[in-house]
């Protein structure tokens, strides 16, 4: 049995027809063709699957797909505008905060769930933030580098 | 230098920010089937039937494979030293996680599905968990054909260590143990695999090596090589594991061939990596050391147990590594190490990151400051007395060249406020530890061909291509071998392109063991835009009517030397090249092989064409109460040469650090009776963001002569000090000394305990 939910994605609306027990994580990467939502364990520890429901950082790997039925989801896709990085992709790229990049898309999401709640995290508060996604590359220092240069260029633009 | 030594970040760092680079586990292809594999549900067994026919019945289903579909080829890593897997169990499981069949379907839960409907009967066998109890005589026998479970065994000595022994002012002999970790990479193991009706096999593969797993892929599935192409898409983090060949690559090959040629994908489960990929060896180590009164070291002898699990892989290559490597840190005279590699019923282990390093670094490193303590040594100051210097052979022969060793010894020493720190401790229960290490920059292991090859294209527009076979994983090789050509041809970083590996279209390379893709690597693309530019500067010189010796270029043009007027740029070259009669593409050759040694029956060798060291000092405050120890510092200093990218070289040694935090402090992928208790991330305890304490990371002002622009390998220098020099500074802190990896809380309290319970001594634990 399949159930037809209705998704915007990215601000694109998407009808997808899903079994109920499938997990919203699948249905971005397989169904609507979003492969930036990466997979790392498929059980809420790692934090790689990390997209925007409603706003809300949420792993996509616990969130069954039908629960998702009416939400706004961002994923790590709808975050650069045209050919221009956001400002957090723009610092995880210039400040070595990508190796591999498998955390990356989560990261940079979490990020941006966190600046947009608090937008001059201290760096405490921005490890407790990152604390449930994995990156076993980088060590998080230059991630943590990372997001508070992010937080600087996002109140520089929102004052320009 | 205009490009060597800056602050790059990595070349792909875009595509990873945007999500747009595709991941082994994001490919799709047309007609492309989902594998699964069933695994072995018992720790030792012998297959007695498998009925495959529910699930070959389920709709959806293409293929279902067991050990009767496969070509009953021995093969495995192991190939120097023994073959011993098939890749599907044909008579025995051997382990709790082993495969016995295959399905490939329409989606991944009908390939589950159809698992559930596979009928296996198994004759449960006996199963040893412990290596030492795989030593006794009448333990279960892991492999039939393998005497008291032995894959291997050293006996390698040097120098007379009885009579040093017998000469030395103290002995002292401690017993180590450490444990398995997982490199617990992000994207698990994957891979899609299409064999086509004209029977080539092409492997689209996270892999680290395309040149070695497209060897070891043909030997498994006995074609010729040429039939097998292996293609590296991005890599979701590897840390040596994903170096060698993993069965599921030859599986979704014959569930290919099986389901019509269709391309079949498999991709690890998060459990399936805890039961069965290759996880760190976990040793016992038992060390024998004797130094003169004034605190020379004279003699080393060395037992040490691995436990290699079901299948040798990697292990007994490793072994041989871990039993000299180590000796090259200092000056010691006689060494002897009697090893022994022993199966168990586990999945097998796997490089990570220092490939035995960590281990054989804690257990030397621990009780060298065991020594230091009793004599009355500083231990920084019995570091710098024995280290190794340049210049130096060591006992199995490495001649050692650039070593920034005493630099690094003394840097993290005075960076640390070491003399002020040290201790001082009891009372605040503070205190400072020192450790040091030496890696591999490449390791021979045998004869034939271990270089690298490289060519650099320039084509007409300017654009520079570098077609190396070496693999990037986020390492960041690609960006490093952009540099080089970048700096040799004097052009801008952003006009140079580097391919992924592909074994039909890139030139084959050794792989990255031992840390040796900047050097290899390295130098064989340095060699290719060397050629390369030779090429170009002809053409310039005829069009500059100038001598081709006297050109010399910078940001993407040809200069006459001293007249800068005189110039062309690189595209116009480059084009003027190609487009007239007899033109051709500017093409540059390189190939890098080592002038290096393999062990001889003396174990004597030079293995490598540079080495690099490392040290460091952690600073930790214990509580007393619940042995909790708090890393307040971890200050680093490494020697991996001329640094070519900053940027990239601090990643590399505080990621690598982190996990060798990990693996001192939280990490072990227990067993109980075999049994897995914690097969997760956070169960196993790989470290978040608030697990990282400050770490200062420094290099060592050190230029080495065969390396590309005076570069070494320092990806693997990070984890392999950690865990002694935390556990010396927990010693420093408290005065208990831990021998167990991990150095965990409960261990803390067990040995304070027995130290206030016993009326004189150190506890152990």
């Amino acid at each position: 049995m399949k159930v037809a939910i209705n998704l915007r994605v990215n601000g694109d609306a998407c009808k997808v027809l899903v079994p109920p027990h499938r997990p919203l994580v699948d249905v971005l990467r397989d169904d609507v063709g979003l492969t930036g939502t990466k997979k790392g364990c498929g059980a809420g520890e790692c934090g790689a699957c990390t997209v925007l429901m409603d706003g809300k950082p949420v792993n996509s790997c616990l969130v069954l797909a039908v629960q998702a039925d009416g939400k706004d989801i961002v994923t790590i896709e709808g975050l650069a505008q045209d050919d221009r990085l956001h400002p957090i992709q723009e610092a995880f790229v210039q400040h070595g905060a990508i190796q591999c990049g498998y955390c990356s898309p989560g990261m940079i999401l979490i990020a941006k769930a966190l600046l947009d709640e608090n937008p001059r995290p201290t760096e405490l508060e921005v490890k407790q933030a990152i604390a449930g996604n994995i990156c076993r590359c980088t060590g998080y220092v230059k991630i943590v580098e990372a997001i508070q240069a992010a937080s600087r260029l996002v109140a520089n633009e929102r004052r320009a | 230098m205009s490009v060597i030594g800056k602050p790059f970040p990595i070349r792909d760092a875009r595509e990873k920010a945007l999500g747009t680079a595709e991941y082994t586990t994001d490919l799709k292809m047309p007609g492309m089937l989902y594998g699964k594999v069933l695994r072995s549900p018992i720790h030792h067994g012998r297959v007695l039937s498998i009925d495959t026919s529910r699930a070959e019945a389920l709709p959806g289903v293409r293929a279902v494979i067991t050990g009767r579909d496969i070509k009953p080829i021995i093969y495995g890593f192991g190939w120097r030293h023994r073959k011993d897997k098939y890749a599907l169990a044909i008579d025995k499981v051997r382990y709790k996680g082993d495969e016995i069949a295959a399905v490939a379907a329409v989606d991944e839960d009908t390939a589950e599905e159809a698992l559930d409907l596979i009928k296996v009967e198994l004759e449960e066998l006996p199963a040893v968990f412990d290596a030492d109890a795989a030593l006794v005589p009448g333990a279960p026998l892991v492999h039939d054909d393998a005497p008291g479970n032995i894959v291997k065994a050293y006996d390698i000595h040097k120098g007379d260590v009885d009579r040093a022994f017998a000469d030395a002012f103290k002995v002292y002999e401690h017993r180590f143990a450490t444990q398995r970790v997982h490199q617990s990479y992000l994207e698990p193991y994957g891979c899609v695999v299409h064999w086509d009706p004209f029977g080539k096999v092409t492997a689209w593969i996270g892999s680290m090596n395309n040149s070695g797993i497209r060897l070891m892929l043909a030997d498994a599935l006995d074609l010729p090589v040429t039939k097998v192409r292996v293609i590296q898409p991005w890599v979701g983090g590897s840390f040596g594991s994903k170096v060698t060949l993993c069965n599921i690559y030859p599986i979704a090959a014959y569930l290919s061939k099986k389901a019509g040629s269709k391309p079949v994908r498999i991709i690890y489960t998060r459990e399936e990596e805890f039961y069965a990929s290759r996880p760190r060896v976990s040793c016992v180590i038992h060390v024998k050391t004797g130094v003169t009164r004034d605190g020379c070291l004279l003699a080393r002898q060395v037992r040490l147990i691995n436990d290699a699990g079901a299948y040798s892989e990697m292990a007994p290559a490793m072994l041989e590594v871990m039993c000299h490597r180590s000796d090259s840190v200092y000056r010691i005279p006689n060494v002897r190490i009697d090893a022994k590699l022993v199966y168990t019923n586990k999945s097998s282990i796997g490089a990570y990151r220092g490939y035995g390093n960590p281990q054989m670094t804690f257990a030397y490193e621990s009780q060298f400051d065991v020594i230091a303590d009793d004599l009355g040594i500083d231990p920084a100051e019995f570091r710098l007395k024995n280290a190794t210097r340049p210049g130096d052979v060591t006992t199995h022969g490495w001649q050692i060249t650039s070593c920034g060793l005493p630099d690094a010894i003394e840097t993290v020493r005075d960076r640390s406020k070491w003399a002020e720190k040290r201790g001082k401790g009891r009372d605040v229960a503070r205190g400072v530890g020192m450790a040091c290490t030496i890696h591999e920059g490449d390791d021979r292991h045998y004869l034939g061909f271990t270089g690298s090859n490289a060519s650099v294209e320039i084509h007409e527009d300017g654009r520079v291509v570098v077609i190396s076979g070496e693999g990037e994983y986020g390492q960041g090789f690609q960006t490093i071998a952009a540099q080089i050509a970048a700096e040799v041809l004097g052009v801008p970083l952003e006009s140079v392109d580097v391919t992924f590996p592909d074994t039909d279209r890139t030139p084959y390379a050794l792989g990255p063991w031992g840390s040796r893709l900047t050097i290899s690597g390295g130098n064989a693309v340095r060699m290719a835009a060397e050629d390369a530019r030779k090429q170009l500067f002809e053409v310039a010189a005829e069009k500059l009517e100038a001598r081709a010796e006297d050109l010399e270029s910078s940001e993407g043009r040809i200069f006459v030397k001293g007249s800068i007027e005189r110039s062309i740029a690189v595209a116009e070259a480059a084009s003027a090249a190609l487009y007239r009669w007899g033109g051709k593409l500017i093409l540059g050759r390189g190939t890098e092989e080592p002038n290096t040694t393999c062990m001889d029956p003396d174990a004597q060798s030079n293995p490598c064409s540079a080495y690099s060291f490392a040290a460091q000092v952690a600073e930790v405050e214990v509580d007393r109460k619940t042995g909790q120890v708090k890393l307040l510092g971890l200050y680093t200093s490494n020697d991996g040469g001329n640094i070519l990218n900053t940027t990239l070289a601090e990643g590399q040694v505080v990621g690598c650090a982190l996990q060798g935090i990990g693996y001192a402090c939280t990490e072990n992928m227990m067993f109980i009776d075999g049994a897995q208790p914690n097969p997760s991330f956070l169960q196993s305890g790989v470290p978040n963001a608030l697990d990282v304490p400050p770490i200062d990371v420094h290099f060592t002002d050190t230029d080495d002569p065969y390396g590309p622009f005076g570069a070494k390998g320092l990806s693997e220098l990070g984890a392999p000090p950690v865990a002694a020099a935390v556990a010396n500074a927990i010693y420093d802190a408290v005065g208990v000394r831990l021998t167990n990896l991990p150095l965990a809380p409960e261990k803390v309290v067990r040995v304070l305990r027995q130290k206030s319970t016993a009326t004189k001594g150190d506890g152990q634990s």
